[in-house]
């Protein structure tokens, strides 16, 4: 019993082990007196549960997710493979800053399926920043000229240092931009020297999105300076510097309304636009596709330029049909090109109207307004077509089209074309074969009623077996099982068993269980031979016996042994 | 009969011509709905064309939804294919060949659909799923009359071998039950076992958490018509888990996921 409960012990500490929840807390870089403390959470569990719920002091705390880690480990202990998966989260939270000295934040907690997780206290020493001449950060917003909407500007901060130093903490809220701007591209970094200072240079680079005034968040950086010991190793010299950069407004000026075009994208630059067609010919049917070749040059950010359709196209959407997800275009030789899929409506339409593309020149702060010139094309309805196939050339009007009836297996194909499903039709389906998929989950009853008939069956066939069994001789039940065997082994051994039995009931004599034991007279003798023979082939293995044969002699030993008196 | 017994019987009774009713509406739906379809497909106007298709989809989409038809699903697929709408289209031809992978039309058009919207099909399954080849194969019905009639063919081998005990037939038998067990584990694998998968329908982004204030895990978002697992155990509010071979998983609306 005290071992059963060892092992259940050993079984509860190792799974407590497999599934352990650790909570922890630290500050991140060095808490200056004033000034907000980021304190950041890590929270190991197995990925299967989910964590909830932070709270210090009983009163819920928001916490921000900064990134997940996943980890396995495999251990390999007496032949007993391990695998353990955790996944390690790491959140961060703030709280207001405090006066110098040294501080105990509470526990934090967070409940893991069910089950809540404490941290321990944390303690940690708020500081009283130092400010040095030699080291100082700038951070501004590098334009050219005014920022509107679409404006391509790149958020800078300088950090300049006249020793080496390692960084604690750095917080340049300007880098990532909540709201305003959007990052565009990867962030730059380059390091040089000026005026006796190491400058390192951090530059994002951004996209203006709404008007309106945005502020950029204060900067900060601590730094610790370091010597180089006699080893190489860096020795660190407190105290910990702090640098700071103060927040600044920066506008997003609204593009003027004064002699704005309804059709413009939010381009910036000095475009113009040029169309022509890119399918092979310009003779369509209705419900063709046309495609159609948009080219934008000129001077600008070509990032900008996107063709807004529905406003290019307004007074076109009743005759051509078009995708309402705006075509991405590609840069071709400094110019964007675009290729639009259009489908005539009617057999009305005789060309694709010009297109207007305007663009907004920040530097000359004025609207730019190109036209491209209109693309005749000429659309065919399917139906006018029938009679002019059957009367030749005669009817069509347009000299492309005569040309065209003179290769009537082309029109014919492309009439076919025209409103033809390119996908596998379907035919319609009748209430009744609706359900004609549903699985009928019924016909499993077969299994459980097939597995019962057969569990009868061998009750049944056990029941049959004892009864036939039922005061017959053991040598006559050794008879028929030998008969039945499965195997040569079998055959032999119950063969001789119903033989010994059968001599055993006829002499009366229970003390015969050998055919060694046998009288050496009469049929027993002829038997005993007959019992020897077989052991002898028996033992000796022999493959070529036939078993026919040997049932057939013993059958009629049987039989005779039996008929005497 | 009990005098509870009565009211009830009365209201089964009184309740036949509902059920009738919500028949003949299904018909009805099903009737104008090809109709609507048919007419779509005939249409020389592409306007004409365009409402019959619209129309061909309000009436046939309900009758889908509470149905298992991979044929209906087929047309729907068609129906958005000619509207256009192409993530959907894929969704539907996806449903289709979910109910019945032996669609040959689905299928056809499925391919060519990947194609011209140059998607490319993935296979992100476990290496063991490529063991229950059959329910790819097959579908759901199918596999249960398989499994159904090759239980019987088990079953009467196995009466012959426990009456005649021939020798044969204990191999016979024995050959039989795996093929048999190997039948019933693709039906098991297919109910319980398979991934859920889905079709994403609107530009997404997956995010490490569910919310718009969780980073975001890809930087282009997931292109309509890509097909993922969807891991619903892990479902938040209106966030649900997705996984890509690529990207691992994340979180994204549940209203830009097609369940297939």
């Amino acid at each position: 019993m005290v071992k059963v409960c060892h092992v259940w012990i050993g079984l509860l500490f190792f799974w407590h082990l497999g599934f352990a929840v650790h909570v922890q807390m630290e500050v991140e870089g060095t808490p200056m007196a004033g000034q907000p403390i980021q304190v950041l959470v890590t929270l190991e569990r197995s990925p299967e549960v989910e964590a909830k719920h932070f709270e210090i002091d009983d009163h819920p705390v928001q916490l921000e997710l900064l990134y997940n880690t996943r980890q396995s480990s495999l251990s390999i202990i007496n032949g007993v493979r391990k695998e353990k998966n955790s996944l390690i989260s790491t959140y961060r939270f703030s709280i207001p800053g405090k006066i110098k000295g040294i501080h105990t934040l509470s526990p934090i907690s967070v409940e893991v399926d069910g089950k809540r997780y404490y941290s321990n206290a944390l303690t940690y020493e708020v500081e009283t920043p130092v400010f040095s001449k030699d080291f100082f950060i700038e951070t501004y917003v590098k334009t050219h000229g005014v920022i509107y909407p679409g404006s391509k500007v790149d958020c800078i901060v300088r950090i300049f240092t006249k020793f080496p130093c390692q960084f604690l903490r750095m917080d340049f809220p300007l880098l990532d931009p909540a709201t305003g701007f959007k990052k565009v591209g990867q962030e730059r970094q380059r390091t040089y020297t000026r005026e006796g200072y190491t400058v390192m240079e951090k530059a994002q680079p951004v996209r203006a999105l709404e008007p309106g005034v945005y502020s950029m968040g204060a900067s900060h950086i601590e730094v610790i300076r370091y010597r180089m010991g006699s080893f190489g190793e860096q020795i660190q010299q407190p105290p910990t510097l702090l640098a700071e950069a103060p927040s600044f407004e920066v506008t997003i000026r609204p593009f003027p309304e004064m002699g704005k075009p309804d059709f413009f994208g939010g381009a910036l630059g000095d475009f113009t636009i040029r169309t022509e067609l890119a399918s092979p010919t310009d003779t369509f049917f209705v419900g063709d596709k046309i495609e159609m070749k948009v080219v934008i040059d000129g001077s600008g950010d070509f990032d900008t330029v996107n063709l807004a359709l529905e406003k290019l196209y307004s007074g076109l959407a009743r005759h051509f049909r078009f995708s309402d997800i705006p075509p991405s275009g590609d840069m071709i030789d400094r110019k964007k090109v675009f290729y639009i899929d259009l489908r005539p409506l009617s057999a009305e339409v005789k060309e694709i109207p010009e297109l207007a593309f305007a663009s907004f020149d920040p530097e000359q702060e004025k609207y730019v307004i190109s036209r491209s010139d209109p693309i005749p094309i000429h659309v065919l309805l399917e139906n006018t077509l029938e009679p002019s196939l059957e009367k030749g050339a005669a009817e069509l009007t347009h000299p492309k089209q005569e040309e065209k009836t003179n290769h009537k297996e082309e029109i014919e194909q492309m009439q076919k074309a025209a409103f033809q499903i390119k996908v596998a039709p379907a035919s319609p389906i009748a209430l009744q074969a609706l359900n004609n998929d549903r699985p009928r989950w019924n016909l499993l009853w077969i299994i459980p009623i097939g597995l019962g008939v057969v569990a009868f069956q061998l009750a049944l066939y056990q029941a049959i077996k004892k009864k036939h069994a039922k005061g017959k001789p053991p040598s006559y039940v050794y008879m028929k099982r030998a008969k039945r065997a499965q195997s040569r082994e079998a055959f032999f051994g119950f063969i001789e068993k119903s033989l010994v039995k059968l001599a055993q009931e006829k002499l009366h004599d229970a003390s015969i269980i050998s055919f060694h034991q046998l009288p050496p007279v009469g049929s027993y003798r002829e038997l005993r031979i007959f019992l020897q023979e077989l052991e002898k082939n028996r033992y000796q293995n022999q493959k070529s016996l036939s078993t026919k044969k040997i049932w057939q002699e013993a059958k009629s030993l049987y039989q005779k042994i039996k008929r005497e008196k | 009969m009990n005098h509870w017994k009565i009211p009830v019987f009365l209201f089964c009774v009184c309740l036949l011509p509902h059920v009738h009713a919500l028949d003949l509406s299904i018909e009805n739906a099903l009737k104008e709905g090809y109709a609507a379809y048919e007419k779509g497909l005939k249409a020389s106007q592409l306007q004409e064309q365009q409402r019959s298709f619209q129309l061909a989809l309000k009436l046939l989409q309900p009758v889908a939804n509470n149905c298992v038809s991979s044929h209906l699903f087929l047309t729907l697929g068609n129906i958005y294919y000619q509207l256009e709408q192409y993530p959907w289209a894929i969704l539907s031809y996806y449903r289709a060949l979910h109910i019945n992978p032996g669609n040959r039309a689905a299928r056809q058009n499925l391919k060519q659909l990947l194609e011209e919207q140059k998607i490319i099909p993935i296979d992100f399954y476990p290496f063991w799923s490529h063991f229950f080849v059959w329910q790819k194969i097959s579908s759901v019905k199918q596999m249960v009359m398989v499994i159904s009639y090759s239980f019987l063919l088990v079953f009467f081998f196995a009466s012959l071998w426990l009456w005649l005990k021939k020798e044969w037939m204990k191999k016979f038998f024995f050959a039989l039950s795996i093929i048999w067990i190997y039948l019933a584990s693709n039906l098991i694998y297919h109910q319980y076992g398979a991934p859920t998968e889905g079709v994403v329908i609107q530009p997404t982004f997956m995010r490490l958490g569910p919310g718009d204030n969780y980073a975001k895990i890809n930087t282009y978002a997931l292109s309509p018509g890509s097909k993922v697992i969807i891991e619903e155990e892990k479902r938040e509010g209106d966030w649900i888990v997705i996984q890509l071979p690529s990207l691992g998983a994340g979180y994204v609306l549940q209203d830009s996921i097609g369940w297939i």
